[in-house]
């Protein structure tokens, strides 16, 4: 059976990869001339090493991955709630690859609770579904998403569920007006 | 009731009795999958469980030709207008059966995105508990609701209106949720008609 | 000559429609037979899964993450576990990581068995639906030895497994690896060469390597369209570097070549499946940390300290460092990424789940724009959702 692609790697090979992943995932001077404000943090537990960013490069920032280091793959967008962090109340993450190889990144930024964030939709495609639900659950808003709106509650719906003050059951009674209602 | 005076045998029955016993001997499933139950359901078919001998394995893709709603896991508020409608659109006599646990009472999920129990939205005929049920659990309830149908049972199939009364006659929902869980197979058609009729 | 009529319509597929793979709505607007607009509305089975694991105490959300994609569970189950495992840092005995390994491949064989046998089904082949379903009962069976419950098991636990193998388990699995290759030749020779099953995958949907790394879409679908990514490989989690298989891929990125990674895939579960059960190691299948593991039955009729750690971590659960870690493993649609965050506390205090068919749902968008209404079913077979994981 043919198989084209498929790269079986030994287990050093793997390691070796790992290792220098972690190291250099990316020119990490270019990108600090050029975005002073952003904090590199040395890969955790779980080898993917964090890019602090404030909330103004946020975009350019992940452009500057995309175009400069080749990060292909915008894995996920999600979102943390602080509630009461004085720095500001959500996380705001974005984890990227650079496929096929192992580099990795999370970007993380802080965005505010009346804050919106600048949206990745022009980076990447993943990014219009991955912030609508982080739009639906946690109420972050994206200026330039071109579609905005709630993706797995109904329209119609109230709060933000995954929100730290949220309460778990919900409203329970919803108004008897909605369509939703029962 | 056979008889046989000396000539033709010949068999004496109600109109009724025999439209029941039709509709018992083919019930006609709704294809809805929600969640992990429905993929239960879906085994149902198969060779290994195969409800064809008992007349239900036509899952009909149209509710306008579906006798019974297998409401297969948890049900969230997006979804309930589509039941709703659904439901309406079945012909009668329609029956309901509440598959697992969510479906039941909202399971393990006692939160705010699924309804506690498909019961607050339709009438439902019978329960059938776990996470998911097996296959075998879910023919147990077919074989009950085929026992509900033959004996008349008067709840199997109420139009949605006079479900809608029942349900504002109900307990508060913590309550009947509980209720729901701890009954197993509770069926209104076994525990108050159609439970003497069986075997 | 009559002019040809410009007017659209809009139809609507779903969220209970035979062939949209549970609740999916599609609404498509339609020249004729031709989609010229897609949009998927999803939500439909959004069941607050991220926010009921902030509920639960550690161990006890592991039956959260089943849920999920349930199809597979026991590969949810696993990034789980090794997130918080990794909050942790504890290590799990070797014996664990092989019943690990053997079971999700299981599971990755069984959730194919189902994708083949409904998208068979959709595409007018219903005898594979109950060759497919028979197979997987024979994975159900094991997990109902093992577990005790066909579906969603919840095999799993922090720092371990629930119980130990059954011994009618390797007898079990040999039987299955030997019918396996045959099960496989069945269904290819019944689809391989079947002509009306060739002329309705073979170049429908194509989905390009730069649209599918735009999108997000990993796993299989990925892979038929020329990138060999495989979390296993890439990033090897519970004892994955030390098994032999390959990734299987594909160029074409059409239905056909979807289909044929997901075969292809079955076969080196298989092998797998036959090098954890030929290498399992005897010992320990939990770790041996009371903080985290119950102490053995017996010890707690003597061991005052046992009992004493029994009580706390059945009444309270343990506590988590805190921190946050990122864990992908690679399910049978693609990568599961769990993301942990902990304060410390003896509750998650946020997993964030990186659902692979939430990503691959969206990409089509595009993959029916300009297709035959009839190619949508196809198409939405061969992306494998479950809408379980995609609403969550």
């Amino acid at each position: 059976m043919a198989e084209a692609g498929s790269e079986p790697r030994t287990e050093q090979a793997a390691a070796e990869v790992a290792a220098s992943a972690a190291n250099a995932p990316f020119d990490l001077a270019a990108l600090q001339a050029r975005f002073p404000d952003v904090a590199y943090e040395q890969p955790g537990a779980d080898g993917w090493p964090v890019l602090r960013v404030p909330l103004k490069d946020w975009r350019e920032l992940i452009a500057h991955l995309r175009d400069a280091e080749g990060f292909n793959i915008l894995l996920d967008v999600a979102a943390v709630d602080w509630l009461q962090r004085a720095e500001g109340r959500f996380d705001l993450l974005a984890h990227l690859r650079r496929l096929p190889t192992t580099a990795q990144i999370r970007c993380m930024t802080i965005v505010d609770g009346a804050q919106s964030a600048p949206s990745l939709t022009p980076l990447f495609e993943s990014a219009d579904w991955g912030e609508r639900e982080v739009y639906d659950l946690m109420g972050i808003r994206f200026d330039g998403h071109p579609d905005l709106r709630r993706i797995l509650l109904p329209d119609d719906w109230e709060g933000f569920p995954l929100r730290r003050d949220y309460p778990v059951e919900g409203p329970r009674v919803l108004d008897p007006a909605s369509k939703y209602a029962h | 009731m056979a008889v046989n005076n000396g000539g033709t045998p010949f068999i004496l029955t109600t109109v009724e009795q025999m439209v029941r016993w039709g509709q018992k001997n083919s019930i006609w499933p709704l294809t809805m999958g929600l969640a992990c139950c429905a993929i239960e359901m879906m085994s149902l078919v198969t060779a290994r469980f195969d409800s064809a001998r008992f007349g239900a394995e036509v899952f009909r893709a149209s509710p306008r030709q579906a006798d019974l709603m297998i409401v297969s896991g948890r049900v969230c508020h997006k979804m309930v207008p589509v039941i709703k409608q659904l439901y309406e659109q079945m012909p009668e006599p329609k029956w309901v059966m509440s598959m697992g646990s969510c479906a039941c009472s909202g399971g393990v999920f006692n939160n705010y995105a699924v309804v506690q129990g498909v019961d607050n939205v339709l009438p439902v005929d019978i329960y059938v508990p776990g996470c998911p049920p097996t296959p075998e659990q879910v023919l147990e309830a077919i074989l009950r609701l085929r026992d509900g149908i033959a004996a008349g049972d008067p709840k199997a199939g109420l139009p949605f209106v006079q479900a809608a009364s029942i349900k504002a006659a109900r307990a508060p929902m913590t309550a009947r949720s509980v209720e729901a869980a701890r009954a197993p197979m509770t069926a209104r058609s076994t525990t108050q008609a159609g439970g003497a009729s069986r075997g | 000559m009559a002019e040809t009529s410009t007017e659209t319509m809009v139809l609507n597929m779903g969220p209970q429609h035979p062939s949209t793979h549970g609740v999916l709505r599609l609404i498509v607007e339609v020249d004729g037979e031709t989609i010229v607009r897609c949009q998927p509305d999803i939500g439909f089975l959004h069941t607050g899964i991220e926010k009921q694991f902030e509920t639960h105490t550690w161990q006890q959300a592991v039956t959260d993450s089943d849920r999920m994609d349930y199809l597979s569970p026991l590969t949810n189950n696993l990034g789980y576990v090794l997130a918080v495992e990794r909050l942790l840092e504890i290590q799990v005995p070797p014996r664990c990581e092989a019943i690990r390994v053997l079971f999700c491949e299981l599971s990755r064989v069984s959730s194919h068995l189902v994708w083949l046998g409904t998208s068979a089904l959709e595409l007018g082949a219903q005898s594979i639906f109950f060759y497919c379903f028979q197979a997987r009962e024979a994975i159900l069976d094991m997990f109902e030895a093992t577990a005790g419950v066909r579906m969603n098991p919840s095999y799993m636990r922090v720092g371990g497994l629930m119980y130990d193998i059954p011994p009618q388990l390797p007898g079990m699995v040999a039987r299955f690896l030997e019918e396996l290759p045959r099960w496989l030749a069945d269904f290819r020779a019944l689809l391989d060469g079947n002509p009306i099953f060739r002329e309705r995958v073979v170049g429908v949907g194509v989905l390009g390597r730069e649209q599918a790394l735009a999108y997000g879409v990993t796993g299989p679908s990925l892979r038929a369209a020329g990138v060999a990514w495989d979390v296993r490989k890439a990033y090897p989690y519970s004892g994955y570097e030390r098994y032999e298989f390959g990734v299987p891929t594909r160029t074409d990125g059409d239905v056909w070549a979807r289909y044929e990674v997901r075969m292809a895939e079955m076969e080196e579960s298989g092998k797998i499946i036959r090098q954890a059960m030929a290498g399992m190691p005897d010992g320990a299948w939990k770790t041996d940390d009371r903080k985290v593991a119950l102490p053995p039955r017996e010890e707690l009729h003597r061991s005052m300290e046992a009992l004493i750690h029994h009580f706390k971590l059945v009444a309270q659960g343990f506590n988590v460092p805190a921190g946050a870690v990122y864990q992908p493993v690679e399910g049978p649609r693609g990568e599961i990424g769990f993301y942990v965050v902990s304060d410390g506390g003896a509750h998650p205090y946020r997993v964030r789940v990186r659902p692979p068919s939430f990503y691959n749902t969206a990409v089509l968008t595009r993959l029916l724009e300009g297709r035959l209404l009839a190619d949508a079913v196809a198409i939405i077979a061969s992306l494998d959702m479950v809408m379980g994981e995609v609403d969550r």
